[in-house]
């Protein structure tokens, strides 16, 4: 078992620049030290994640992702199918972010294989709230094994 | 035909003949018995004639011995004057034996001498004449004895009895004599042995043998009385064996006769067949009630012959009326061969012309279009028995119609195929309407599923702008806390508010948009769905302080618990957010049985909706009062109107005269209903 790690690289995969900018500050006044990487869609997520094209070679393996499910081009249920597809991405743990309640987005998610799913809440204290207990949960309770 | 013992002939010829036997066997009795008895008397009177007749000559013939054999005792005196006389003479035809006893008494004959005598020597002694009737040894027989002076001794006179009877009878025909006195006597020998008819008469014996007494018997032989009763009888029983053939033959001949007239018109009424009958078959020759009941048939046969051909022409016409209109033809078509017969309506229906066209099996088959041929034939082949299949017709004009044929195999009792009974209908207009339709459903499904797209779509994109306005509003405030002044944060306020309010209908319009869409249908238990209901408002009810009364048992009905839940859930929460301010709520929930549906209601005392209202209320988004005074998006009505109407089922406000207000709704009672149990 390996010690928390002292900073945290969490992927944010949102379209909506006010939500994403919701997600920062809300992960800014975390108890949790967090660098945020924000991508737009699914083709710049794939990008980060396989660490292609300009701008994301050498960037970090994520230790979580926030993926909306509305996006341009790909939706978030396409990418995260991709992910989980994926011998090397399987493993990050996926927390579905999204304005959707709907039974069938929800079930959807989990089917593919998400490993949580939270309704982004109306009010900004709440959306704080939610994220911070995303973290709580993923950075502590959660933690996996580290991969060799 | 009736057996021959039911005939109307044979009852009459038995009941006739009956009679008639009856009447010929007492009649015939009574004769015979009545001619027998004449026949009796008859036999009777000439049996007495001759027995008097011969009991008187045989007096006078005993009586003319007597007087000789008393002439001759002066002459006899000695035995010379006794040789005199001879051994025998005939006196009167009579043969009488002369003989002689001796003093010992001993009569002595050529043959024999007879065993001393008692009683003639009796006679001897006393030396008087003396007569006696005794049983000689050749019969019974009359001797008179003279006894002899000159010497001991005595002549005898023997007169047999058998003579005597022979001579009687001499003259007797057909009867029988016997002579005796009881003890002995002769008798004439018989025909035959016979219980005859017997006649007694006395001949008186005169002079010696005035002490004795003989009785004649006469006796009818069988030929006077038994032959001709034997003949009687016989002639009796002939008639009588042959009255009853005679009469028998005789009754049914008349009974034939009689109800000849009648089997005339119960066979012309067997064979008679509407619409074709000879009603002359009826009519009968003669004035006679069987004429008349002919005539009378033949009147109402022919009455009800034009009722039938009239009702037959009319079903024709309604028939091919139906089928003109109705545009279905109908056919009888042989199960294998090529005859077939159309209606008018067949032949139009393909197109064809029933003055030019035969019907026929090609020339049906050469009407349906090739690539549906088969297809029919098989179908028709099945012999399953009942046949419906569209298919394409092309009519001589090259016109493509679509009908449908039905066909049903008749059989007969062993189950051989009989014939085909088939109609066809044009169903061209109807294919294109359904295909019309299937469009139009088609599209319906497509607008469905868009509006679908629409509400998921609007639950997301709608409300994302939203949260970003409020979130960043809250954060826009949070930066510049203490330096925004009051009108500012007012409206702030109403920034907030607004997205609130947005935030809100979309929800409500999502919920709407989503009945009937959700969940798993099934038994919902109504009573439960009402303490879900009131367990979600607890805190609503808890505030305003309200009474909620709810009946112990309520109905299970088909249905969506959670949209159940939620019905009770908007009528409870309005009837108790719509409170009137001066007086605590009090909801009342109850049910009734309607039959077929069950009927519910939610009662409040709060405010009431005016009656003009009643109806707008149910409307999307329509509110009555201002959001200041009661809050809501006014869409509850709607979703629980939707809820109801989609089950069958229907609610409207009632018109109330006290405060408050009441709605009530009915929903369809599930097959096999129950109430809950508390």
């Amino acid at each position: 078992m390996r010690l928390a790690k002292s900073v945290y690289d969490i992927l944010l995969i949102e379209d909506d620049l006010g939500d994403a900018g919701l997600v920062r500050i809300a992960l800014r006044r975390g108890p949790f030290d967090v660098r945020m990487h924000h991508v737009k869609d699914g083709v710049e997520a794939m990008a980060f994640l396989h660490r292609t094209g300009p701008g994301f070679q050498g960037g970090p393996r994520p230790d979580l992702i926030l993926l909306d499910l509305n996006l341009p081009g790909k939706s978030g249920h396409e990418i995260l199918q991709d992910m989980k597809a994926d011998g090397d991405l399987r493993s990050i743990p996926v927390v579905i972010l999204s304005t959707s309640e709907a039974e069938r987005d929800v079930l959807k998610a989990y089917v593919l294989g998400a490993n949580a799913f939270v309704t982004k809440p109306m009010d900004a204290e709440d959306f704080s709230r939610a994220i911070h207990g995303i973290e709580t949960f993923w950075f502590t309770v959660a933690q996996l094994p580290a991969l060799s | 035909m009736a057996a021959f013992r039911d005939r109307l002939a044979t009852r009459i010829a038995f009941a006739a003949s009956a009679l008639v036997l009856f009447f010929v066997l007492l009649v015939g009795l009574g004769t015979w018995v009545f001619t027998a008895g004449l026949l009796r008397d008859q036999v009777q009177l000439l049996l007495h004639g001759q027995a008097t007749l011969a009991a008187d000559r045989g007096s006078r013939l005993v009586a003319a011995v007597d007087e000789r054999f008393q002439a001759l005792a002066p002459l006899v005196g000695s035995a010379e004057t006794l040789a005199a006389i001879g051994g025998s003479a005939e006196i009167e035809g009579l043969p009488v034996q002369t003989l002689l006893a001796d003093a010992a008494g001993k009569i002595r004959t050529d043959a024999a001498v007879d065993e001393a005598d008692a009683w003639l020597l009796q006679v001897i002694a006393a030396g008087l004449p003396r007569g006696r009737l005794r049983d000689a040894p050749d019969g019974p027989a009359l001797e008179a004895v003279l006894p002899l002076r000159t010497i001991t001794g005595a002549v005898i006179w023997r007169l047999p009895l058998r003579a005597l009877l022979d001579h009687l009878a001499r003259r007797s025909d057909n009867t029988r004599m016997t002579l005796g006195n009881g003890r002995l006597g002769v008798a004439e020998p018989a025909a035959e042995a016979a219980d005859a008819l017997t006649v007694s008469a006395p001949v008186i014996l005169p002079g010696l043998f005035g002490d004795t007494a003989l009785r004649l018997d006469v006796a009818a032989e069988p030929i006077l009385l038994q032959t001709p009763l034997k003949r009687l009888t016989a002639l009796f029983l002939a008639i009588g064996a042959l009255t009853p053939l005679l009469v028998v033959a005789a009754a049914m001949v008349m009974g034939r006769h009689l109800s000849a007239g009648l089997t005339r018109l119960a066979d012309a009424a067997a064979s008679f067949a509407f619409g074709k009958g000879d009603r002359n078959a009826f009519h009968s020759p003669g004035q006679d009630e069987v004429a008349r009941l002919g005539a009378a048939f033949a009147g109402t046969v022919e009455r009800l012959d034009r009722a039938y051909q009239e009702m037959e022409r009319r079903g024709q016409t309604l028939l091919s009326n139906t089928e003109r209109v109705a545009r279905i033809g109908s056919a009888t078509w042989d199960p294998v061969g090529e005859h077939q017969v159309w209606s008018e309506q067949f032949y139009a229906v393909l197109g064809l012309d029933p003055a030019a066209d035969i019907a026929g099996r090609t020339a049906f088959f050469n009407r349906v279009h090739p690539g549906d041929r088969r297809r029919l034939t098989d179908s028709l082949a099945d012999e399953r028995g009942h046949v419906v299949e569209d298919f394409r017709l092309i009519r001589p004009d090259g016109t493509v119609r679509v009908a449908q044929l039905r066909a049903e195999l008749a059989r007969d009792a062993d189950g051989t195929p009989l014939r085909i009974d088939v109609t066809i209908q044009d169903i061209s207009e109807r294919k294109r309407l359904e295909e019309r339709l299937d469009a139009l459903v088609g599209e319906l499904k497509r607008s469905n599923e868009e509006l679908e797209q629409f509400a998921y779509v609007a639950s997301h994109d709608l409300r994302q702008p939203l949260r970003t306005v409020r979130s960043y509003v809250s954060l826009i405030e949070e930066n510049l806390d203490g330096k925004l002044d009051g009108e500012t944060l007012e409206f702030m306020d109403f920034i907030r508010d607004g997205v609130r309010r947005m935030d809100a209908l979309i929800t409500d319009l999502l919920a709407y948009s989503r009945v009937g869409r959700i969940g798993h249908e099934g038994a919902v238990d109504t009573g439960r769905a009402v303490g879900l209901a009131l367990l979600d408002l607890q805190s609503q009810i808890d505030e305003a302080g309200a009474d909620i009364v709810i009946p112990p048992h309520m109905p299970v009905v088909t249905g969506e618990a959670g949209e159940m839940a939620r019905l009770f859930q908007n009528l409870i929460g309005n009837a108790v957010k719509y409170r009137a301010p001066d007086r605590p709520p009090r909801v009342e929930i109850g049910f009734s049985d309607h039959g077929s549906d069950w009927e519910f209601f939610v009662r409040d005392n709060g405010i009431g909706i005016p009656d003009e209202h009643a109806e707008r209320i149910f409307g999307i988004f329509q509110r009555l009062h201002a959001r200041h005074e009661y809050e809501g998006t006014g869409i509850g009505l709607a979703i629980c109107r939707k809820i109801i109407e989609r089950r069958g089922g229907h609610i409207w406000a009632c018109v109330r005269d006290g405060p408050g207000a009441e709605f009530r709704f009915t929903w369809p009672k599930m097959p096999g209903t129950a109430t809950t149990m508390d």
